[in-house]
């Protein structure tokens, strides 16, 4: 490739702010569609958490009434321990994923300090240009 | 056809009995292996020539790895990686069960009980016997939380113990019950098609729908399913607070 034609800076400057504007837009998109995947997820992971818990705690609880006829204490004991469970399950993963979010959130706010300068930067590098 | 629930039949393709034992070889054993056989022809594919700049397929494969590494290190940290290739293959089995059963004709492994408690029960099993061989007897530590008085041991330890049993049926029921509930519902949604007539259009229209939200679910709940082994395996990989 001979040098022999001046490269129009202005214009690839212009064109490379464009492309990385469109690129940021992107990302933003692409990043609210995974923090939907992810609560969705969230949802489908502890929905079923408590029903587990409350329907094993209960039919554990009347199977032991059965054998020691001791009906119905041991599925009422059953019936609130599960659900005690299950809502202790539900708390744990609520309480790890909104530590992960604490810190996705402070990355992302990190990252768009960054980006912000970096924008900054390309809309000095026009002014030079022209 | 018009049962909902047809699709569920397991069908004996070879019967085999072996000592007075069912063995016999089902469609949900056909499917699992051709489950098995779509997954390892995607890796193989992808992998056979890899080069710098990949090819559409490697990519597949490669963000295929990535997601699972990215899952494992940050919900069980980089020490769970030794067992990228347990997760990795769960993750890839289910998400292909998953996929596949929403072709016409097909049959959904994951759909049945049996299979997914299976499997949740393996990791159950195999998870508690590494946090055993970790952190030996402080992996009990788990079931008396700290920071609180002890004599709230006696009703929190029970509640602890129980919590921990469940993990298994709750990762295995929730898998096959998404997986049922949708494939019955776009089959009785199908089944007003044909009785509606013209007017049949309408529930065409939420079956297409539907067949959009049940491959996110696939996909989401194979997903979900990868990410709660990781979540299990901290717990046994590091000792509890």
């Amino acid at each position: 490739m001979p040098d022999s034609k001046p490269i129009d800076e202005a214009a690839l400057d212009r064109r490379l702010a464009e492309f990385r504007a469109a690129r940021t837009v992107e990302q933003v998109r692409a990043d609210a569609s995974r923090t939907a995947g992810t609560a969705m997820g969230l949802g489908f992971r502890i929905g079923i958490e408590l029903v587990v818990g409350v329907a094993i705690g209960t039919g554990g609880g009347w199977a032991l009434d059965r054998w020691l006829g001791t009906a119905p204490w041991l599925m009422i004991v059953g019936l609130i321990v599960g659900f005690a469970a299950g809502l202790r399950n539900v708390f744990r993963s609520a309480d790890t994923m909104g530590k992960k979010w604490d810190a996705a959130e402070q990355a992302d706010a990190a990252r768009n300090v960054a980006a912000g300068r970096e924008s900054t930067n390309v809309a000095a590098d026009r002014e030079k240009g022209k | 056809m018009a049962d909902p629930l047809h699709q569920f039949v397991i069908t004996r393709t070879i019967p085999i009995e072996v000592a007075g034992i069912d063995l016999s070889f089902t469609n949900a054993s056909a499917w699992m292996l051709i489950v098995t056989g779509l997954a390892s022809t995607l890796l193989l594919a992808g992998l056979r020539k890899p080069q710098l700049v990949p090819t559409r397929t490697q990519s597949a494969v490669e963000m295929l790895y990535e997601v699972v590494d990215e899952t494992i290190v940050s919900s069980a940290g980089p020490e769970a990686r030794k067992f990228f290739p347990l997760i990795f293959t769960t993750f890839l089995f289910i998400l292909f069960a998953n996929l596949a059963g929403l072709l016409p004709y097909s049959f959904t492994v994951t759909s049945h009980i049996a299979v997914t408690f299976a499997m949740a029960l393996i990791a159950f099993v195999g998870i508690t016997l590494v946090g055993i061989f970790t952190q030996g007897f402080g992996f009990l530590r788990m079931f008396a939380p700290s920071g609180v008085p002890p004599i709230m041991y006696i009703i929190l330890t029970p509640i602890e113990i129980v919590g921990y049993f469940i993990r298994p049926i709750s990762l295995s029921v929730r898998l096959f019950a998404n997986m049922m509930a949708g494939h019955v519902l776009l089959k009785v949604l199908a089944g007003f098609v044909v009785s509606l007539g013209v007017f049949g259009i309408f529930p065409l229209l939420v079956v297409v729908a539907m067949t959009a939200l049940e491959t996110l679910v696939a996909v989401l709940q194979a997903y979900v399913f990868t990410v709660l082994l990781c979540v299990y395996l901290n717990d046994a990989l590091h000792a509890h607070h």
